[in-house]
């Protein structure tokens, strides 16, 4: 057992020698890794760097490329849109001209149309009224002649004729 | 007794020719009335002497002598009664004339409706000059025009 223990200090004795002697080997090791390490992200950083304004560019083409494309699409576009605005504006121009002429030609015919029904009603109004006042006037007249004949019949004759009046009433069953 | 009472009842129509003769007559009755239950030992001509026409006076005195009118206040009140109701009941016939009738020619046309028909009735006469002559007669709400207007508007209108 104190062999075994013996062994195992002495193990670890020459682990330790063999480390001290190594260390400044080692230490050159790390730092050299450190190193490298540094250097290569240095180098993914360019790269990323070259990398992005690469594709910057290559976009910046596109988007040029699409800009320009679009403008002269946009520009085409633009030119049909002019071009059939223009046209039709003409269209409209031209429709507004035949629908004014056509109001101005219905407006006219419509007042005249108007003029010579007014014209028409005043007359048949005229007419009326003077139908009426003749039928005042016939009424009022033969109202009078009724009275005045009435008056010139003498009593014998309008005895006679209620009598007749009375036999006539009796042939028409009204009695 | 009935019978009694028609017979005179008949007496009464020559007391009235027109609505307005009618009228009077109904009313010297509805005046009479109550004279029926007072001085039931006096005549009823003498309780009413000076209340009614002397037409109506003298009718009733006749009627009276001949005993035909009752004695007791309750049967005289039912037998004026009974005359208001059969003198309201007489046929009504509207005459337009275009003159003023006299009472003697009414009488004729009275008459002419008696022995035309044998029915008494009653006129409602209307003046209206316009009609110029003839008639319009109205019985029991049918109107005919015999009146001389008539034939004098279609002549105006045949002239037109």
């Amino acid at each position: 057992m104190e062999f075994f223990i013996i062994l195992t200090g002495l193990f670890n004795l020459a682990v330790l020698v063999l480390i001290i002697l190594l260390y400044p080997n080692i230490w050159k090791i790390i730092k050299e890794i450190k190193k490298l390490e540094a250097t290569d992200a240095k180098i993914k950083d360019k790269a990323f760097l070259r990398a992005q304004s690469k594709a910057d560019k290559e976009l910046s083409k596109v988007i040029r490329a699409y800009s320009a494309a679009l403008n002269l699409e946009t520009k085409k576009q633009i030119e049909v849109i002019s071009g059939e605005t223009a046209r039709q504006i003409r269209d409209l121009a031209e429709f507004s001209k035949e629908q004014k002429e056509t109001i101005v030609s219905q407006t006219r015919q419509s007042l005249v149309d108007d003029i010579q029904k007014t014209q028409k009603d005043i007359e048949n109004y005229r007419k009326v009224q003077i139908e009426k006042l003749n039928n005042q006037i016939n009424s009022v007249i033969a109202e009078v002649a009724r009275k005045v004949l009435s008056k010139t019949i003498d009593l014998k004759t309008h005895q006679d004729l209620v009598i007749d009046a009375l036999n006539k009433a009796k042939a028409e069953k009204l009695f | 007794m009935q019978i009694v009472k028609n017979d005179t009842f008949k007496l009464f129509l020559n007391q009235f020719t027109t609505v307005e003769e009618l009228a009077g007559l109904i009313d010297q009755i509805n005046g009479i009335l109550k004279f029926t239950y007072k001085n039931t030992h006096l005549p009823f001509s003498r309780r009413i002497r000076s209340k009614v026409t002397k037409d109506l006076l003298d009718l009733i005195i006749k009627i009276e002598k001949g005993n035909k009118l009752p004695q007791s206040a309750k049967e005289l009140s039912d037998y004026f009664n009974s005359l208001c109701d059969f003198l309201g009941k007489i046929p009504k016939i509207e005459l337009i004339l275009a003159f003023e009738p006299s009472a003697e020619f009414l009488g004729k046309i009275k008459r002419w409706f008696w022995e035309n028909f044998k029915k008494r009735v009653v006129f409602e006469i209307i003046i209206k000059p316009e009609i110029i002559g003839g008639a319009i007669i109205e019985y029991n709400g049918i109107y005919r025009d015999f009146s001389k207007a008539k034939d004098f508007e279609e002549s105006i209108a045949g002239l037109q």
